[in-house]
This record gives C-alpha cells, sequence and structure tokens, in this order.
C-alpha cells in the first residue's frame, strides 16, 4: 500500500523549495548591478529587476506560507531538488525571454535549463547582438548550477543539518568533502570561485594578446571561463570557441575543461596536501585512459576520411572536440554541420563514447562518470578472475578513490542501475529524434549531448526543431544533472499523491 | 594550518592539477602528430 504524503510533507517541500527559489531571486541582482553600472544597459538590466522581484514574491510567499522547523527527510528532499531544478527554469527563463532573442518561452526554458545542468545547447537567436547583461545571465547559470542549485540553498539560506545533507545528497552527489555539509557547500565556492579569479585574469591575458580590447578581453574570459570550468560549453559569440582564431586560447581552454571536470572531493584533497591523489585516483586513471582510446577511435576516423591533414589541424579541429565531449563541455572549434557533413561514423562514434561516459562524479560534468566506469572494470575483472580460478578462491578487487576500497556487490549494483539509467535515457531521446524524421547516429548523437550535460550538436538542436523534441531534451538535461534518482522520487511523490490512501 | 601553508598547499595542488592537464593536452598533440607519420 502506497502511503499518501501528509499535510506537513507538502509544508516542508514547499518551505525549501521558497527558499531556493528566494536566493535564485537575489542571484538575479549580479546581472542587474552588472547591467546598470558595468555594461551601462539599463533596459536589460530591468529585466533582472522584474524577474528577481517574481522569484523573490514567489519564494516568500512560499516559505511564509509553508513555514515549518521540521527537518527535511530525504524523500522531500528529492523532491524539492527536482522541483527546484524546474523551478530554476521557468524563473531564470523570464529575463532571457524579455530580451526578445528567443522564438518562444519554451525555448528560453530551453537555454536556462541547458545552462542550468551545465549542458550548453543553445536555442538563442542573433546571439552576437544579445546584451552583455543577458550573455552574463546566460553564463552565470552553468556557475550557478554546476556547483549546484542546492549548494546555493545550503550555503547560505538553508539551515538543519540533516536537511542539508538530504538536499545535497539529493542533487547526485554522494560525497562529502569534509563532515559537516554546509563547510563541504563552502569548499565547493571557494574551489570554484579560486579558479574563477585564476581563469579570468589567464583568459583575458589571452584576449588582449589576440586583440580583444581589454573590457571585452575579461568579460569573454569570465563568460568563457564560467561555462568551461562549469562543463557547460555557452559562448558570448555564436561561432563558439572558433570566434577567437588562437590555438593558445584553445589549450587554455583545454586546460580548464580537463579541471574542470574533476571531482571537488579530489580538489579538496589535492589542495589540502594530498598531492599525488591526482594521479592514483580511479577517476583521474579511468579518465586519462578513456581519453586516450576515444581519440584514436576519433582520429582514426578523421584520419580515414581525409578530413584533417596535419598534426596541428587533427589537434585543434579533433582532440579539442574529443576533450570537450569526454568533460562533457560542449565547446566548438568547428561548426555544427561538419560533424555530419566532414567527420564520418567513427569519428562521430568516438565522439558518442566519449560523451555518454563523461567527466568525474562529484562534479559539475555529466554523463555515466569515470568513477561508475572504474567500478564496473573492476567487477568485470573481478568476475573475469573468479570465474578462471578454483571455486573456492575467494577473489577480491580494490580500487583507490580518496582512500582504497574493495569492491562490493551492493556497490556495483547500485553503479550499473545508474548506468543502466543512462543508456536508456540516451536511448529515449534518440527515440524520440528518429521519430522525428532525423537521421539514427545524428539523434544519437544530440541525445547523448543532452543527457549527458554535454553540449556538442551535429545541428538538430535548433529553433525550428519540433517542440517535442525540445521538452525531451530538456527532460533529458534534467534527469541527466540530477542523476535520475531525484526524478524518479517527484514521480514516485506524484503517484503516491495521487494513489496513496 | 597558517594562511601560508593553506595558501602554499592551494598553490601546489592548482600546479599538480595543471601537470594531469597538460599531460591530457600531451596525449593529444602525440596522437594527432603520430597519426601523420608515414605507413
Amino acid at each position: 500500500m502506497i502511503l499518501k504524503p501528509q499535510a506537513n510533507d507538502i509544508k516542508n517541500i514547499g518551505y525549501y523549495l521558497g527558499r531556493i527559489i528566494l536566493g535564485l531571486g537575489l542571484t538575479m541582482f549580479l546581472p542587474f548591478i552588472a547591467g546598470l553600472i558595468l555594461f551601462k544597459e539599463p533596459n536589460p538590466a530591468f529585466d533582472f529587476l522584474i524577474s528577481a522581484n517574481i522569484c523573490i514574491g514567489i519564494g516568500l510567499v512560499l516559505s511564509r506560507l509553508c513555514k515549518t522547523d521540521k527537518d527535511l527527510h530525504a524523500g522531500p528532499a528529492m523532491v524539492v531538488i527536482a522541483l527546484s531544478w524546474l523551478a530554476a527554469m521557468a524563473l531564470s527563463a523570464i529575463p532571457l525571454f524579455f530580451s526578445s532573442h528567443y522564438k518562444s518561452f519554451l525555448d528560453a526554458c530551453f537555454e536556462t535549463m541547458s545552462g542550468f545542468t551545465t549542458t550548453g545547447l543553445t536555442l538563442v537567436q542573433d546571439l552576437d547582438h544579445l546584451s552583455k547583461t543577458h550573455n552574463l545571465w546566460r553564463h552565470l547559470g552553468p556557475f550557478l548550477g554546476g556547483q549546484g542549485i542546492a549548494i546555493i540553498a545550503i550555503s547560505f539560506l538553508v539551515g538543519g543539518a540533516s536537511g542539508s545533507l538530504n538536499l545535497y545528497l539529493g542533487e547526485g552527489r554522494d560525497e562529502k568533502l569534509v563532515p559537516n555539509v554546509i563547510h563541504t557547500a563552502r569548499f565547493i565556492w571557494v574551489i570554484s570561485i579560486v579558479y574563477l579569479v585564476l581563469g579570468t585574469i589567464v583568459l583575458g591575458l589571452v584576449g588582449l594578446s589576440i586583440g580583444l580590447r581589454s573590457q571585452s578581453a575579461f568579460f569573454h574570459a569570465a563568460c568563457i571561463f564560467m561555462a568551461g570550468f562549469d562543463t557547460a560549453g555557452f559562448a558570448p559569440q555564436s561561432p563558439n570557441i572558433l570566434y577567437y582564431h588562437s590555438l593558445l586560447f584553445e589549450i587554455v581552454t583545454i586546460f580548464f575543461m580537463v579541471i574542470g571536470s574533476f571531482n571537488f572531493n579530489l580538489h579538496y584533497q589535492v589542495w589540502t596536501g594530498n598531492f599525488k591523489e591526482v594521479w592514483k585516483n580511479i577517476e583521474t586513471r579511468t579518465l586519462l585512459l578513456i581519453t586516450m582510446l576515444v581519440t584514436l577511435i576519433t582520429m582514426a576516423g578523421l584520419k580515414q576520411g581525409g578530413v584533417c591533414s596535419g598534426g596541428m589541424i587533427l589537434f585543434r579541429k579533433g582532440f579539442f572536440q574529443i576533450v570537450s565531449g569526454q568533460t562533457t563541455t560542449g565547446y566548438m572549434t568547428i561548426y555544427a554541420q561538419q560533424f555530419i557533413k566532414e567527420w564520418g561514423d567513427l569519428a562521430l562514434t568516438g565522439i558518442i563514447i566519449a560523451m555518454g561516459l563523461g567527466g568525474c562524479a562529484c562534479s559539475t560534468a555529466g554523463g555515466v562518470k569515470m568513477l561508475r566506469v572504474g567500478i564496473i572494470y573492476k567487477a568485470f575483472r573481478q568476475d573475469i578472475k573468479s570465474t578462471m580460478l578454483s571455486p573456492n578462491a575467494v577473489v577480491t578487487q580494490r580500487f583507490h578513490h580518496i582512500k582504497t576500497t574493495f569492491v562490493e556487490d551492493k556497490q556495483v549494483r547500485a553503479v550499473l542501475l545508474v548506468t543502466l539509467g543512462y543508456c536508456v535515457l540516451y536511448g529515449l531521446g534518440t527515440l524520440v529524434g528518429v521519430a522525428s524524421g532525423y537521421p539514427f547516429l545524428e539523434s544519437l548523437f544530440e541525445s547523448t549531448s543532452a543527457a549527458g550535460n554535454v553540449g556538442l550538436s551535429c545541428g538538430i538542436t535548433d529553433t525550428g526543431m519540433p517542440a517535442v523534441l525540445k521538452v525531451t531534451y530538456i527532460v533529458e538535461m534534467w534527469a541527466g544533472r540530477l542523476e535520475l534518482m531525484s526524478v524518479f522520487a517527484l514521480i514516485g511523490f506524484l503517484a503516491a499523491f495521487v494513489k496513496g490512501r | 594550518m597558517n594562511k601560508a601553508t593553506i595558501l602554499y598547499h592551494i598553490t601546489l595542488g592548482i600546479m599538480w592539477e595543471a601537470a594531469y592537464a597538460i599531460v591530457i593536452i600531451g596525449i593529444g598533440l602525440l596522437f594527432a602528430y603520430a597519426l601523420q607519420l608515414p605507413r
């Protein structure tokens, strides 16, 4: 028998949702102030004032109406997370829709979901003439969503250790950097802000060296860094990274994409003196091996097709896309159509594998994640060894991730379930793509890109694509970012609400 | 831990992470140029 959620549960969900929406509203003052003072764009700035007021209004009403002292349990916390991402998508789309650069409100919602989930697929029209204020908001989305909407709430707005922990876990992160979840959330901000300052300075200097004006160079640097480190792939100009035509800019971007795909726990370990963790960790080792494998596949495909002649061209046009796909960033140094018209099936398959497997767990990257790939490999090894040896032999496998752990059946089951979930998600998006009239490989590419929160596009993502496909990709981005569990919790909650007694 | 030690660890930590990223970039360059070698 399914139990109907009680009034207290609903109040609790409403209260925490209200606090998160309130937090979102407060972040909108950043583009408002920047637009008014820095960019001298009063009209776009006021779009944010209006939207911030709407968010703050809704947030205050919800948190006042549902005010409760009860701590948030694991189930309702997952529902809060699932709902807060949907609310963030809809409310953040308001100022973007006001910009008139989006064909419909659905397109603006697609853009914000893509930003918050650090995907990077875009439906903006005439990006090159979008105001800096709106552009800043596009890039702030990945920076806020990459760290996690719950992380903002935990850091500044929500009290209660148990509730905070449940919110943190609900966002697809199961590793705490330090025992206290509030300190964990704050340390994630420290890492991001230190790298933001460093990245903006380095990319800004590179921008100056290639001829950008100072304000423009540092604006571009901040935007590219926020979307690069947070593995989103948005850029302030429509040709994406191709706009800069600079090898140095591309190398620095690769550098930040790789570091951005690292586990926050790994950052913490390395930053607190455990330097060798970079080379010992199962995730970084798997990432290195998978990158080598997909580089071999993709480059062989490119070479076979005679697409890129010359080592440097292969590096800039091929390897850049591989790292971008592997780290689930989605930055491009080629045009979307080139994937289909020039790359060939083998090279595309290499990129699809990279996108599907993704970056490290507990990072801003999407996809199945390197930790899971590593554990699956170890479990396979364990099974093969046990079939080869005597039936009485006890076979164990260890892996190093912060500490050395033995592979356990329970853990392998959880890993395989999430991996299967991702495969189903990739497959469902492909099915809708094929049903909408797109070829299979292109549909698989775009679906994997959406569900893996990558952002590379082979041209399907366009304002002209069917609305059903836009909604499918929005759902894929949302479910992929939350690693499915919070979405299942929301579905379960709704089912209990309707069918429960 | 005092501030200087924290700063020292962070700086060294960033350098170790940078070393990893440089290895990845090196792999890309190596593969790209290796594929150009005459068979």
